[in-house]
């Protein structure tokens, strides 16, 4: 006897035994309302479950079922229709679909149906599609050397003299004058600490440069912004794999934000900081920019959420740009050694200009579970908290000065926050923030914590470590 | 429980639910069909009586299933039962179709025009009648509206309340059908008929005894949508797309899910006879073997009040 005479036996009996079994009672069977919440599904489990065994050994119920779920053959509009239009030939197809779904009578073995979508495909489709999402999120990310080295590009590109600047520029009172030859002054030794030479080596780092030198190009006048640094990556370009990372990953709509934020910080590095006029969510009328740039400074005191964006590459990105150097404010000079963090350092001491770079720098946000209370953070070891939802935002004195890439926080006033070279910071009442020593010089992209003691961390590299004393000791996992 | 317990009830529901009532108020937009506040909360408490008939809801479940239930279909139901015109005519526009259609599929007929196309119709229409309420003893509408209790979609519940009654008058038909019963009658005797007397295992009844036996106490272990799942497929000789449909799943699933029953069920029975009943392995091909012939006894009396305890809940 083979496995299929088996099989077939198997089913006999089966087939034997069901019919065998004593019938429900019809007095037990649900109403109408009942029949129709399970089909709907809006039975809870337990009502579900009690309810298909008593359709399991109920043949009314199984064809009143049948028969409600045969309705779902055919939409209302198109029988109608069809008997309109066509009363004494009714098509084929919708012929087959009745008897089938009304006659009985089908196959005797449980052939297997030929899906459109071969489901035997999924197993490995899905680990071909698990390996491109690994690979993704442990690509090796530039850092910020690579990021600096990028930008040489396009200061080597080919500029406009300082002659071509804007016509708006030459007739402005001396600060403006000022910004315009300091842009010349802040670019250029830029690009001789930069001139290394290496080749670019991350093609997203690289899109985002072209988009920026796209940008310029549009707008000749304001290519000087061009021979600034850009800032480290973005985060959205980081992928962790733990979840703590609240709201990092960009959607397409913010995407075009994110762009326009790295110019902006671009613009910042070299000390230049445009008012809230030029920010992607303020109004697309000039007039009411130039009236936000005459108030920037009060503006800028209530940073608020940024809503939708502006592409970057606008047909009219020209003519704003033009009108948004009427409002340029010059901070003073980045500090030689780190351009940016200097730049953001700068910011730092004027309240209006930091909250500017804040609203244009990436930063992510964290919250204890049922808890109004958030934290923000981001690039130069910004620590922000808001006790509101959000509505206002209040700094916090952050120990470091390097980029905090994800945080997590299990309660109100506790908090932990990871960021490159080793970043580990902790509060544990929600005000002061104290430096975790690191179990190693990486850079923590993920955190994950339970507490104010115990906590794991995840690196670049997908090396986790965890503790459970408050950063005494770690152990690897 | 007395009128006077049951307005009791009404009241320390509305008390207690006052703000729930008033945003489910909102959301069902009950206004459109000039239903009060009172009558709608009233039939939330129907509602909510008729699901917790067993037992008193705990507050938390009591706020989720007020929640979770079709309130602007709620709604029109109630006005339609209360009489109200603009929701008979809104009933009418959007549900009129719907109901046809759907008589359409249970009776079975694509043919607009045939004798099946009048026998839709009339199932249809004859609901109408329910629906607007029969007078009563007292003079009162009682309509079959009241029967809806918001837990699903108001149009699957006319589709339910069709496909009831078109089944409950088949099988009312079907007893009075003198050839099916005789054909039922014959099958049965050409299915368990007298053993054969030339057997020539003389064990072979109890060998399929003891693999049927094996077998019910593995069906008993299956979660409830499993046995519905096989009862739908082997009694009832449902198609794979049938049994998708009233699971909401695809019949590929459904194959998928039958091929993993048998084989566990098959591990399971094999099991069994070799560890319960001490069946040797040519035993136990003996009775897949005497399984693959026809039954040759009705094994019901035998098997009856031996159904496992969950099958039997």
């Amino acid at each position: 006897m083979n496995d299929r005479d088996r099989e077939k036996a198997f089913e006999k009996t089966l087939r034997h035994t069901l019919r065998q079994r004593p019938p429900a009672a019809i007095t037990d069977c649900p109403e109408p309302d009942l029949l129709a919440a399970y089909f709907d599904h809006s039975l809870s489990a337990e009502e579900t479950a009690h309810w298909e065994l008593h359709f399991s050994a109920c043949s009314r119920c199984q064809e009143i079922l049948n028969a409600v779920a045969a309705e779902k053959l055919q939409p209302a509009e198109h029988v109608y229709v069809a008997a309109l239009a066509a009363p004494a030939a009714p098509t084929p197809a919708a012929s087959a679909d009745y008897r089938e779904a009304v006659t009985p009578g089908r196959q005797s073995i449980p052939s297997r149906p030929r899906p459109i979508f071969n489901w035997r495909w999924l197993a490995p489709a899905a680990a071909v599609a698990a390996a491109v999402v690994f690979w993704f999120a442990l690509r090796p990310v530039p850092t910020t050397e690579q990021a600096r080295l990028s930008s040489d590009q396009i200061a080597n590109s080919p500029a406009p003299p300082a002659d071509e600047a804007p016509s708006e520029l030459k007739g402005i009172p001396s600060t403006r004058g000022s910004a315009k030859s300091d842009l010349a002054k802040k670019a250029d030794p830029l690009v001789a600490q930069n001139s290394s030479g290496a080749a670019l080596s991350d093609s997203a780092q690289r899109s985002d440069q072209h988009e920026i030198r796209g940008s310029l190009r549009e707008s000749p006048k304001t290519s000087k912004f061009a021979r600034v640094k850009p800032e480290s990556p973005a985060p959205s370009s980081e992928s962790g794999p733990l979840a703590a990372r609240v709201s990092s990953e960009p959607t397409r709509a913010e995407h075009d934000q994110i762009v326009l934020g790295k110019t902006a910080r671009a613009q910042a590095s070299a000390g230049v900081s445009l008012p809230p006029g030029t920010q992607p969510a303020v109004a697309a009328n000039t007039n009411e920019k130039q009236e936000a740039a005459s108030k920037s400074s009060e503006q800028a005191k209530t940073v608020q959420p940024t809503p939708s964006p502006k592409p970057l590459l606008d047909l009219n990105a020209k003519e704003r740009r033009e009108k948004d150097l009427d409002a340029v404010v010059v901070t003073p000079a980045p500090s030689p050694g780190t351009p940016a963090e200097g730049a953001f350092r700068a910011t730092q001491a004027d309240s209006p200009h930091r909250n500017l770079a804040l609203r244009l720098l990436p930063s992510q946000q964290v919250s204890a579970p049922g808890s109004t209370a958030l934290w923000r953070f981001g690039p130069g070891g910004l620590i922000e908290r808001s006790l509101d939802a959000g509505q206002s935002w209040g700094s916090q004195a952050s120990p470091v000065t390097t980029e905090l890439l994800a945080g997590s926080s299990p309660a109100e006033n506790v908090c932990w926050i990871v960021g490159r070279a080793g970043t580990i910071l902790r509060t544990t009442d929600g005000e002061h923030w104290e430096k975790i020593p690191p179990p190693a010089e990486k850079d923590w992209i993920s955190v994950l914590a339970r507490s104010a003691l115990a906590v794991t961390i995840a690196s670049r590299d997908s090396q986790r470590y965890a503790t459970t004393d408050g950063g005494r000791t770690w152990s690897r996992q | 429980m007395g009128p006077s317990m049951a307005a009791k009830m009404l009241e320390d529901f509305l008390g207690a639910h006052a703000a729930l009532i008033d945003w489910l108020f909102a959301r069902s937009e009950a206004c459109r069909w000039q239903l009060s506040r009172d009558q709608f909360a009233e039939a939330l408490h129907r509602s909510v009586t008729h699901r917790f008939k067993d037992r008193p809801p705990e507050s938390a479940e009591l706020i989720a299933y007020l929640n979770s239930l079709q309130v602007a279909d709620l709604a029109l139901a109630c006005a339609c039962a209360e009489g109200s015109e603009p929701a008979w005519e809104h009933f009418f526009r959007h549900h009129r179709e719907d109901l046809y259609a759907a008589a359409r599929a249970i009776i079975g007929s694509a043919g607009p025009d045939g004798v099946h196309e009048a026998r839709a119709r009339e199932l249809a229409d004859s609901l109408y009648a329910e629906l607007y309420g029969l007078a009563d003893s007292a003079a009162s509408r009682r309509s079959l509206f009241r029967y809806f209790h918001g837990r699903s979609k108001l149009s699957t519940w006319l589709r339910a309340v069709l496909a009831q009654r078109h089944v409950d008058s088949l099988r009312a038909s079907r007893r009075f059908d003198p050839l099916e019963e005789e054909s039922e009658t014959a099958d049965r005797r050409g299915l368990y008929g007298p053993p054969r007397e030339a057997d020539p295992d003389p064990n072979r009844a109890r060998y399929l005894s003891l693999l049927q036996d094996s077998l019910l106490k593995a069906l008993g272990s299956l979660a409830p949508r499993d046995l519905l799942r096989l009862s739908s497929y082997y009694a009832r000789d449902l198609t794979l797309a049938q049994i998708g449909r009233i699971l909401g799943e695809h019949e590929a699933t459904v194959s998928r899910h039958l091929d993993r029953i048998r084989r566990e069920l098959r591990r399971q029975v094999k099991s069994a006879l070799r560890d319960v009943h001490w069946l040797s392995q040519a035993q136990i091909e003996l009775c897949f073997e005497y399984a693959l012939d026809d039954w040759p006894h009705d094994l019901s009396p035998a098997l009856s009040g031996r159904l496992p305890e969950r099958a039997q809940e």
